[in-house]
């Protein structure tokens, strides 16, 4: 797998987490 | 907030990376599958006691620690990793699971609070939030542990997953 692919891969992966521990807060803060 | 965004899971798209990326050895799996199982039965352990919207559980493993699903979730987490046998994928997935997991955990004690009162304060001044320490702990209410419980909570399907990633990565080993 080439160095481009696990960059993207690593930039998703914590976006998608950021994303979900946002989400997580603002449901429980309703 | 758009409703959508509560729906976000993140743990599929680290699966799925995870499964490319990883370099899985017979030692890495084997290390690996042992936490993974553990943190299985955490899980299982916790499932068989909890009534969601009941009256607060401090049964079981309740009696230790306030949240040992996301504990047993933590422990399977970790065994993944190690079954990865990529250096790096400590230091990435370890703070992301730590930084989901303590948003869900002070989230849910917030909403604990607001229904339990009392009860959950002195719940919460007895017993740790995720890790046991000895000497911590409260009495139980006499609840057993029941399959249909577990079953209600839809811990099977927590398992069936975590199982066939296990059989995933067991497939990446042998593709490698």
């Amino acid at each position: 797998m080439s160095a481009a692919f696990y960059k993207w891969a690593v930039i998703a992966i914590v976006t998608a987490f950021i994303l979900q521990a946002i989400a997580r807060y603002w449901f429980w803060r309703r | 907030m758009p409703r959508k965004l509560r729906r976000i899971d993140a743990h599929l798209p680290l699966a799925l990376v995870g499964l490319l990326v990883a370099r899985p050895s017979a030692g890495s799996l084997a290390a690996g599958a042992v936490l993974v199982l553990a943190g299985i039965a955490v899980r299982a352990w916790a499932a068989g006691f909890l009534d969601k919207g009941g009256p607060l559980c401090t049964d079981g493993p309740y009696r230790f620690l306030r949240h040992p699903l996301y504990l047993g979730s933590l422990i399977a987490a970790l065994g993944f990793v190690v079954m990865m046998n990529v250096i790096w994928g400590w230091a990435i997935i370890l703070p992301l699971f730590l930084l989901l997991y303590t948003v869900q955990m002070l989230g849910e004690e917030r909403h604990l609070r607001a229904a339990y009162g009392d009860a959950h304060q002195r719940y919460a001044r007895a017993v740790p939030i995720l890790l046991p320490l000895p000497g911590r702990r409260t009495e139980t209410q006499g609840r057993r542990w029941e399959l249909a419980r577990a079953l209600r909570n839809r811990e099977q399907w927590h398992v069936v997953v975590t199982l066939s990633l296990v059989a995933l990565f067991i497939l990446r080993w042998r593709a490698l």
